[in-house]
């Protein structure tokens, strides 16, 4: 299966998304990772023409993508077009001896 | 009148002016506030939606704001006093307004110009100013606001309350707050919250606020960096020609004097606070907060925010980065501001003084591992920004790993890894080396 990395996101094309996963309903774009101390988010703006639906399961954010590229974002690195199809996106983690924790930016 | 299809050559130098006087002599004005105007304008504002002038708290900062709320709805429990009205002003007044605005625009503006306005108008006017204002400045001032107010604990943000405006809450509690709040509200409050108020404001007044969890009230209302929206609806009908009517020109006339004269706005049933602007705004030359020797944003009573590049970060990391502690950059548990923290502090003194060792190098980046007495060696792997940044250099940054390169699984830890930088990358993300290829990296 094909990924793509952003920064400390990644994204990993996907046959189908669980069906147990619970639907997000984010308002003008899908945020992946949020910067928590530079205001600069990993974002796909919700566009016209192109249909997105988020979901959420286990800290990870599943993505359908239809009708054209979904564009993902972010003020410091390079956009990354997702073609059509089924994702799962999770960030990258940091070990600490008490936790994994998610890399925090 | 026919549609416009084209901005002529002076509309466009006239749009390069405006968005100049915009962004600096409105959204990076750090004069002191026009009280007086923002007064008037709020006045017409409660009016409009049918409510009464309220009375006026001035507050130096958004801090002092947040203070000054909390400590109210904390006295004035049950009283009627709280009910926002940053929505509804925002819906009676803003959206509302707006959206008849885009209608008139949409119908007086030709194809050509509309892709313009697509293009030029709105990249400039509204995206590079609501970027620059709204999402830069005022974004990491809420952010910060917020996470303190949310995320502290009262006793620690009674210190830090206590560090910044010093005797000055104190002074004003006594002063600004008797002033203000004991002849403006006596009015409007009735005879028993009025003593509630009196007796519970006074010396004890920290004492109580010790301890005690703050709210984070939401700003709707922006002040100066409100202007690019307000940009991107004048700028058409004063400088292409006239296409609103006379009362939605005055309305958005109403809140362009709102922008040009205050900070942030709390409106409430029957009290406003409105808040003076920062006194300094330092910003690099890609417009993100950054100051290396000072504040990047500070307020009049002090309140500030601290920032590197648009990373904000506590004041010793701009102030004394030398005499930052190898431990306390290693605990550092946000990577951005640990990065920074290692660039200002120097890479090559922060490796040597925490004794690491190269393990590996390779195309991902560098393993470091560093023993620890009685404890599981650190194991980092240093990696570059897979894109640089617009003047060529290249963000590094440290992650910590597990010592065997186990990957970090949600549910755990998955099996050990030979000591290479990219199965260190690989395990950060839940992977072994082998699966770890990605199509696209930036």
């Amino acid at each position: 299966m094909q990924h793509y990395r952003q920064g400390d996101v990644i994204i990993k094309s996907i046959p189908t998304i669980p069906a147990d996963a619970k639907r997000l309903h984010p308002e003008g774009r899908v945020i992946l990772a949020a910067g928590e101390v530079t205001g600069h988010h990993h974002a796909i703006a919700l566009l016209d023409g192109i249909q997105i639906e988020a979901y959420e399961k286990d800290g990870k954010t599943y993505l359908h993508i239809e009708g054209g590229d979904a564009v993902l974002g972010h003020e410091e690195h390079g956009r990354i077009s997702l073609p059509p199809g089924n994702y799962e996106s999770w960030i990258q983690k940091e070990y600490t001896p008490e936790e994994i924790r998610n890399v925090a930016d | 009148m026919a549609k416009v299809e084209k901005l002529t050559t002076e509309q466009q130098a006239h749009l390069e002016a405006y968005f100049q006087d915009c962004l600096h002599k409105i959204g990076l004005n750090t004069a002191r506030a026009n009280f007086d105007v923002a007064e008037g304008v709020m006045t017409d504002f409660y009016a409009r939606i049918g409510k009464k002038k309220p009375a006026f708290i001035l507050c130096d900062s958004p801090f002092q704001a947040q203070v000054y709320m909390n400590l109210l709805q904390s006295v004035l429990k049950g009283g009627q006093l709280w009910g926002q009205l940053g929505d509804q002003l925002r819906g009676q007044l803003w959206d509302q307004l707006r959206g008849q605005l885009r209608d008139q625009l949409g119908d007086q503006l030709g194809g050509q110009l509309r892709d313009q306005l697509g293009g030029q108008l709105r990249d400039q006017l509204w995206d590079q100013l609501r970027g620059q204002l709204r999402g830069q400045l005022g974004g990491q001032l809420r952010d910060q606001l917020g996470g303190q107010l949310r995320d502290q604990l009262g006793g620690q943000l009674w210190d830090q309350l206590r560090d910044q405006l010093g005797d000055q809450l104190g002074g004003q509690l006594g002063g600004q707050l008797r002033d203000q709040l004991w002849d403006q509200l006596r009015d409007q409050l009735g005879g028993q919250l009025w003593d509630q108020l009196r007796d519970q404001l006074g010396d004890q007044l920290g004492g109580q606020l010790r301890g005690q969890r703050f709210n984070y009230f939401s700003t709707w209302m922006w002040g100066q960096w409100d202007m690019y929206w307000i940009a991107f609806y004048d700028f058409p009908d004063r400088f292409i020609h006239p296409m609103y009517t006379e009362p939605q020109r005055q309305l958005l006339h109403r809140w362009k004097q709102l922008a040009e004269s205050v900070g942030f706005i709390y409106p409430f049933e029957g009290i406003c606070f409105l808040c003076d602007r920062p006194r300094v705004i330092q910003r690099d030359d890609r417009n993100r907060l950054h100051c290396d020797d000072g504040p990047a944003m500070a307020f009049a009573d002090g309140y500030a925010v601290w920032s590197i590049h648009g990373v904000r970060v506590p004041a010793e990391v701009v102030l004394h980065p030398e005499d930052l502690a190898v431990a306390s950059i290693e605990q550092e548990s946000n990577a951005e501001v640990r990065r920074v923290m290692i660039e200002r502090f120097g890479q090559g003194r922060f490796l040597s003084e925490a004794g690491a060792k190269l393990l590996h190098q390779d195309a991902t980046g560098k393993l470091w591992r560093k023993d620890l007495p009685d404890d599981e060696p650190m194991v980092m792997v240093e990696v570059l920004n897979s894109t640089p940044e617009p003047d060529g250099h290249t963000k590094t940054y440290f992650l910590r790993v597990h010592p065997e390169l186990r990957p970090l699984l949600a549910a755990g830890l998955g099996e050990p890894q030979a000591p290479t930088a990219h199965n260190a990358v690989a395990s950060t993300f839940g992977l072994c080396g082998h699966e770890y290829h990605p199509l696209i990296e930036t």
